[in-house]
């Protein structure tokens, strides 16, 4: 059983900060109920060590990765988690079946199952923050893809750092969408001190064409990632540890790259 | 000279290899390297790593492919997979085992989900299965082992690709998680009946879970496999540091975990991630202490969904299969399947499982549609919302065969008979997909008169099912029902023929049970005792309308009555306020009553003393069943319009406003009595939605109401439609609403939709992943004029300016309104947009005004 807080369902839902009539509280509880009994959730992380060499690039796992909002999250942070959660994909068979038979119950579970994820990961999160509280690291907020100017094309290097599809079951369509659909990732950083306030941390603009001020493909950012482990790393010619920050073919980013057009991370 | 694994699998211990990715790490392999790159670049390590299994004493060990397929190694999969079993081979070579060992083609899942979830389609997936097994094949593997599967569906792509392309042994394990569940919804029961039933000769479990946390999987799947059953735990729980992964059982517990696991009655046992050899090493050493006792389970008729075992027979009580999907006698039913009406079809579906059924009918066969597409679309959908497993019903061998290719799970299928076109046409497919077959006792000759001639047909039946490997108790014999009105005796001799079916060949039966009373009066009286009487001579399942009252107080009572409904729970649930006939008749005339004095403004006192007899009156109840409010019906008019002072203000618009679904479908009924339909739809459940609507854009009301109201609305609506009979709803004009291309969430797009609707629009709902194409050719050849297009993300959003910019091009007539968590005003603008879908209603303003303008 997850905890959800009825008021982050409410939020959701449009509410704000009004407490429903008590028949939608009813069917909200109602809903709550199902999307319990048919949760699976899972969760996995991985630690690694950050570093940040230029302006608003952060490197970590082998990876470099361009991004303004990234940089200040994870400024001062010697590690961070990637972490990655899902609540199942129970809630998206009861999201479809709302869809044909109540679409008021979908819209419920739409929003209930966003609460419930939230909260999972919290909790999960909870456990990470008091076992590094034990060495003196502070967590700063977590910081998904796809927000600010993060770049949504990290979903897949998620995705295959954290093996996620073996250990949460959450895998991605080929628009990097999560399935199942209530699914988290994002990086945690730990930082032995942090002196800004947590919203800080976090992006002002959330929107990534907003943040960015590029296209939709653009900001879905490919370009502002590069790899230091290509599935190309077994063409025998090239040297597989090439000057940081830089990838297989030497360029600064996976965009320029002249086996980008084969590259399992090629976006369309 | 090496023995077929088969002839050794379950019936001496057989070990299988461990850990790959751990071993392969402490090598050099950086976290989120491709493993499978290794075979190519670091050749001797691979050997290496088998070796260190073969030399522990593996029999089975896995080729390093467990990732390899065209979606990651789009240019090389050839080279990646043939090395690896070159490699397998090379290690099995220097071990000196080649007498000894297997080479297991290991397959892994694709790392996309399958639709509708996610957007890998089935056929892609058995494609891309495919195309491994044949490399794996050709090079040499022994068998083929497809593992660490999250999903029975994709599984079952690997297996039919297995199948399909290789004539070698075929194994399948799949991750549970410690409650038992796959990450799809599948239980062990439901992957055992859905695996054996495709012919896997081996299964069991993998990944995710330690030994301990395993056992009651393992106990689980030993009880309902007939087959081996395999286990491969983790060296317990991942815990993570800096990259690197650590286990938390060592291999002696980990072996002492695996003892217990093979006393429970595994037959195959090895590792997964964290294990070494020695954790092998150490396992057989344990294991093999013990003797090897073959364990199977009882032969049981079982079907299943892709979550769901329902078994039949067997001391069970019987099965309700619901009969509502099926266009015979239906006229609504035949118009959305010409209509293309999915939703309604999925609909009826989800009422009969509301109401009791355990199996859903799915009968599609109409002249005027292409029976193959609309029952693959059917099922696929069905099984997205619901978890019952389905009958495919159909004559069709084409739409059989693609019905059971896509089912995700072990389909009832309706139907076989005696004749031996037919059995020689569905058997092969029965045995191909699996499935319980469904046999209706008739054959050439007919359908024969006498209980005899229809048990002979049964025995041919079995017997020719036998000949192509299908065990009698995955057959199931159809008795027959024909009606009384033709043939007086044709109950009893159906009855006996059910009878001997259980007593004399100890089978399991099905009938069809309406239509005993064709031709008759009353046929729910004659229907529900016969049902009664089947039930008591042993009927196992009967297709029946599970919202039929009549039929389930049979079914019900003869549950309670033969000590099949434990504490009376079923029974009492249904019945505790049950009201005989003619107490409800009476109810329903004081209601009625009630109302009219009310609305004539006359007491029930005025009309006693002026001499006429009342009768029991109270004067207030509860409208027509359950009211959410329990509001009783007063002062509201529901018979004139325009005539009360205070505006008009029905109990329907009431009902809508409130967003009570069941009394706006009652108060429509109601209207309907003395109401033309297109006056109740203009004048009142339109103007209480827009009621709603205006709350909404106000910020008095919110989403989950204005919901509500359209939810009430739309039954509402559907109470109109069925009584409408060809004229139509004014349409304001039409709509198309899709979810682009690349993107599979469209609830946000489902609301607009229904709002649409509601508010008199003919909404083309395209669906999700849609690509432009689509969109642009539906446009033109329908000549609509307003499109609304939802994407998520980044990603999918690029998807919509394409649609936009072939639309501008081909159709610049049509007006395009987009949403969905990603835009933005600004963006809708950059992109060509002619409206911000900001939120749920502004399509639908927007439409309004496009429609005043005379633009639709």
């Amino acid at each position: 059983m997850i905890d959800i807080n009825p008021k982050e369902i409410y939020r959701f839902l449009g509410y704000r900060n009004i407490t429903p009539t008590p028949e939608i509280d009813e069917r909200i509880n109602v809903c709550v109920n199902k999307m319990q009994k048919s949760s699976s959730p899972r969760c996995f992380y991985r630690k690694f060590s950050v570093a940040a060499k230029e302006p608003d690039v952060t490197e970590i796992a082998g990876l470099s990765i361009h991004s303004k909002n990234l940089y200040k999250n994870l400024s001062g942070c010697d590690y961070a988690y990637m972490f990655a959660a899902t609540v199942g994909i129970g809630i998206d068979h009861l999201i479809k079946r709302g869809e044909v038979e109540s679409i008021m119950d979908a819209a419920i579970y739409q929003a209930a199952g966003a609460a419930m994820i939230e909260a999972y990961a919290d909790s999960e999160v909870e456990k990470i923050r008091n076992a590094e509280d034990k060495s003196g690291y502070r967590l700063r907020p977590r910081y998904s893809p796809g927000y600010g100017d993060l770049p949504l094309a990290l979903q897949s290097d998620f995705a295959r750092i954290l093996d996620m599809q073996k250990w949460c079951g959450i895998s991605l369509t080929d628009t990097l969408l999560m399935v199942p659909s209530k699914s988290i990732t994002a990086f945690i950083g730990c930082a032995k001190s942090s002196a800004l306030p947590e919203s800080d941390y976090l992006a002002k603009t959330i929107n990534p064409m907003e943040a960015t001020g590029l296209s939709a493909k653009g900001a879905t950012g490919n370009e502002m990632i590069s790899r230091k482990y290509c599935n190309l790393a077994q063409d025998a010619s090239e040297d597989r540890h090439t000057e940081r920050g830089k990838n297989l073919t030497g360029s600064h980013s996976c965009h320029d790259c002249r086996k980008a057009k084969d590259c399992l991370y090629r976006m369309v | 000279m090496r023995k077929n694994i088969l002839d050794r699998l379950g019936k001496e211990w057989i070990f299988f290899d461990g850990g790959t990715g751990s071993i392969l790490q402490e090598k050099g392999l950086q976290p989120g390297e491709l493993p499978e790159t290794w075979n190519l670049s670091h050749p001797e390590e691979i050997i290496d790593l088998h070796l260190g299994y073969l030399r522990a004493g593996s029999h089975i060990f896995n080729t390093n492919t467990f990732g390899a397929n065209r979606l990651k190694y789009p240019d090389n999969l050839d080279e990646i997979v043939s090395s690896a079993v070159h490699l397998a081979k090379e290690a099995r070579r220097r071990s000196g085992r080649e007498d000894d060992s297997y080479i297991a083609l290991d397959i892994g899942p694709t790392g996309k989900l399958l639709k509708p979830m996610g957007d890998l389609s089935f056929d892609d997936a058995v494609d891309i299965f495919s195309e491994v097994v044949r490399i794996g094949a050709r090079e040499g593997a022994d068998l083929v082992l497809i593992e660490t599967m999250n999903d029975t569906y994709e599984a079952k792509a690997a297996v039919l690709a297995a199948k399909e392309n290789c004539d070698l042994p075929v194994l399948l394990t799949c991750v549970f998680d410690a409650s038992g569940k796959m990450l799809t919804g599948g239980t062990p029961e439901s992957m055992v009946s859905m695996f054996e039933a495709l012919g896997v000769n081996a299964l069991g479990t993998n990944c995710s879970l330690g030994p301990e946390q395993m056992i009651p999987i393992v106990e689980r799947l030993v009880n309902a496999s007939h087959v081996p059953v395999l286990v491969n735990p983790n060296a317990g729980l991942p815990k993570c540091e800096d990259g690197k992964t650590f286990y938390d059982v060592d291999a002696e517990a980990f072996a002492g975990y695996m003892k217990t696991i093979a006393g429970l009655g595994a037959a195959g046992l090895g590792g997964c991630c964290g294990t070494t050899p020695e954790y092998i090493k150490k396992e057989i050493e344990a294991v093999t202490a013990l003797p090897f006792i073959p364990k199977k389970a009882p032969s049981r008729t079982v079907i299943s969904s892709f979550s769901q075992v329902v078994e039949i027979g067997n001391g069970n009580r019987p099965v309700i299969i619901g009969e509502r999907i099926n266009p015979t006698g239906k006229k609504r039913f035949k118009q959305a399947l010409v209509e293309h009406d999915i939703d309604y079809i999925i609909d009826q579906g989800l009422q009969q499982e509301d109401a009791g059924a355990d199996v859903l009918d799915v009968n599609v066969g109409s002249p005027e549609i292409d029976e193959v597409e609309m029952i693959d679309e059917v099922i696929t959908r069905l099984q997205s919302v619901l978890a019952l497993p389905l009958q495919i019903d159909t004559s069709d061998p084409k739409a059989m065969e693609l019905a059971l290719r896509h089912y995700n799970g072990k389909a009832l299928i309706n139907s076989v008979n005696g004749k031996e076109e037919v059995m020689h046409s569905v058997f092969p497919l029965v045995k191909k997909y699996g499935g319980v077959i469904v046999g209706l006792a008739l054959d050439e000759g007919g359908i024969p008169e006498t209980a005899d001639g229809r048990i002979a047909i049964a025995k041919k039946i079995y017997d020719t099912a036998m000949s192509y490997g299908i065990p009698k108790e995955d057959v199931v014999i159809d008795g027959l029902c024909m009606t009384i009105s033709s043939d007086p005796n044709s109950a009893l001799v159906t009855l006996e023929t059910v009878r001997r079916i259980r007593d004399e060949l100890g089978g399991n039966s099905i009938l069809g049970v309406s239509n005993i009373s064709f031709g008759l009066p009353a046929r729910e009286l004659v229907n529900s005792y016969f049902f009664a009487m089947a039930l008591q001579n042993g009927l196992s399942c009967a297709i029946i309308n599970p919202n039929n009252q009549a039929m389930m107080q049979a079914y019900r009572s003869f549950c309670a009555l033969t000590n099949q409904d434990e504490n009376f729970q079923s029974f009492i649930g249904a019945y505790h306020d049950y009201k005989t006939p003619e107490k409800r008749i009476s109810e329903a005339v004081d209601n009625c009553r009630a109302r009219v004095l009310d609305a004539l403004g006359i007491s029930a006192g005025d009309l006693v003393s002026s001499g006429r007899p009342l009768g029991k009156g109270n004067g207030s109840g509860s409208f027509g069943g359950s009211d959410a409010t329990g509001n009783s019906a007063s002062a509201k008019d529901t018979s004139s319009s325009g005539s009360s002072a205070q505006g008009y203000h029905s109990k329907l618009m009431e009902a809508i406003e409130r967003g009570m679904a069941n009394p706006a479908a009652e108060a429509t009924r109601e209207a309907l009595k003395s109401r033309d339909a297109l006056d109740i739809i203009n004048s009142d459940l339109v103007p209480a939605l827009d009621i709603v609507g205006q709350g909404f854009e106000k910020g008095t009301v919110f989403l989950p109401q204005l919901l509500m109201a359209a939810d009430a609305a739309k039954k509402a609506f559907a109470v109109v439609k069925e009584s409408m009979e060809g004229s139509q709803q004014e349409i304001k004009g039409k709509v198309i609403l899709a979810t682009v291309k690349g993107d599979i969430h469209d609830i946000g797009k489902n609301i607009v939709k229904v709002l649409l609707e509601n508010y008199g629009y003919d909404v083309i709902d395209l669906g999700k992943d849609v690509p432009p194409e689509t969109i642009v050719d539906t446009a033109v050849s329908q000549d609509v004029k307003l499109v609304g297009l939802s994407a998520l993300m980044t990603t999918t959003v690029v998807n919509m300016e394409e649609t936009i910019k072939q639309l501008h091009e081909k159709k610049p007539d049509c007006k395009i309104a987009v949403g969905g968590a990603v835009m933005t005003q600004d963006y809708a603008d950059k992109i060509g947009a002619d409206c911000y879908g900001r939120d749920a209603m502004t399509t639908v303003r927007f439409a309004d005004e496009l429609c005043e303008k005379g633009l639709l």
